[in-house]
């Protein structure tokens, strides 16, 4: 199995078999994409790690895959749901949207409400990937959105405790972020970096749930308390000015996590987390096993 | 988690079930994995027979009322008795206190 993440510019792989457990990586690279146009990503990619017979396991970052969390009433039939989404995605592609192609699924429902998480990709863009992959000779098995792939490593970091938790991604002056709420996708966020804070920009999902994890998360930092009911992962290396808000103390830092050990050749890259992406699609490749 | 495969059918997928990792020593080798994914019709929260009939009889009540009242009015139309008066031109001048 060749897992591969793209964004931000980079192209990041790792190459994985299964084992009696689960999957065990063999290989692992980073390297700066030569390209925006993913067939000419992929074809080199194939030149260096050949994908013939190889399942193939894709996480594409917000530039190729856009994310939304659309909130509605609950109780509506899949057919109202479908109309509601495709409605609001008319509203925000315009005129863009009959190129556009849309995957959805319910992720929280209660009393009130139901949540549902909708990626959109460009109909070409997908076509073009799944061709680059064919051409290949690999086999396009899963495809997903860097932001999911994140989110299934949350899941495991939480190791079933089904707290509020976070993991903050940063990029440059922002934080990507998504929040979990027991052991369920509440949101996605922004936050700008600046020089005094951290800044709420854009929030996808459950905004209140947001609200009250800032809240309690600051109680923590400033009581200065030894255990708290939400936790924070970090996935990157923060500016150096943001640990004054954000102290090291009160968060994870993310290492990629098993199989990834200096042992088994990743070298450079054992201690980044920025390489959460291929550990998350490895996860769900073990389900492929 | 949301588990949405691009690379599946587009539009709504079902969520797949976690499943638990199993001791596999082979490899199983697919032209193409299956996904789990179809478009289906979500659970009727309701029993579909039993709403049908609750709201076939609140149409038919609102369909009697709506009926009764319009047999109503054209009766009551039938027995109002209107009364016109009209003045002359002579009348109508008195009336004013003449502000041409």
């Amino acid at each position: 199995m060749i897992a591969i993440s793209i964004k931000d510019g980079q192209l990041r792989f790792g190459r994985f078999s299964a084992d009696g457990k689960g999957v065990k990586l063999d290989l692992v690279n980073q390297v700066t994409a030569s390209s925006l146009e993913l067939s000419s990503v992929i074809s080199s990619l194939s030149k260096e790690i050949p994908m013939k017979g190889e399942d193939i396991f894709l996480s594409l970052g917000e530039e190729y895959i856009q994310c939304d969390i659309v909130s509605m009433e609950s109780g509506l039939e899949l057919s109202e749901i479908e109309h509601f989404i495709v409605w609001q995605m008319e509203q925000k592609y315009g005129s863009l949207w009959p190129e556009m192609k849309y995957f959805y699924q319910e992720i929280r429902e209660d009393e009130k409400t139901i949540m549902v998480a909708v990626n959109v990709i460009r109909e070409s863009i997908h076509t073009e990937i799944r061709t680059a992959i064919e051409q290949a000779e690999g086999t396009p098995v899963w495809l997903e959105a860097d932001i999911f792939s994140l989110s299934r490593v949350l899941d495991e970091l939480d190791d079933g405790r089904n707290r509020g938790v976070a993991l903050f991604e940063p990029h440059d002056d922002t934080i990507r972020a998504l929040f979990h709420d027991r052991g369920q996708l509440a949101a996605l966020a922004e936050f700008a970096i600046t020089k005094e804070d951290l800044q709420l920009e854009t929030v996808r999902g459950d905004g209140e749930f947001v609200k009250k994890y800032i809240e309690e998360f600051e109680r923590y930092i400033s009581d200065n308390e030894l255990d708290s009911d939400v936790h924070l992962f970090l996935a990157g290396h923060l500016p150096p000015h943001a640990e004054e808000f954000v102290p090291e103390k009160a968060i994870d830092i993310i290492s990629p996590v098993l199989p990834f050990e200096e042992e088994d050749g990743a070298g450079n890259f054992a201690g980044d987390g920025l390489f959460s992406s291929i550990f998350g699609l490895s996860l769900r490749s073990i389900k492929h096993a | 988690m949301p588990d949405l495969n691009l690379f599946g059918e587009s539009g709504f997928q079902n969520v797949t079930k976690t499943e638990t990792i199993l001791d596999n020593t082979k490899k199983q080798k697919h032209a193409e994995m299956p996904v789990q994914s179809q478009k289906v019709k979500r659970e009727q929260k309701e029993n579909p027979k039993k709403s049908f009939a609750l709201e076939s009889l609140i149409a038919f009540l609102l369909a009697v009322g709506i009926g009764a009242s319009v047999v109503w009015y054209l009766q009551y139309r039938s027995d109002v008795k209107t009364t016109i008066t009209e003045l002359s031109i002579e009348e109508f001048r008195n009336i004013g206190s003449g502000t041409e």
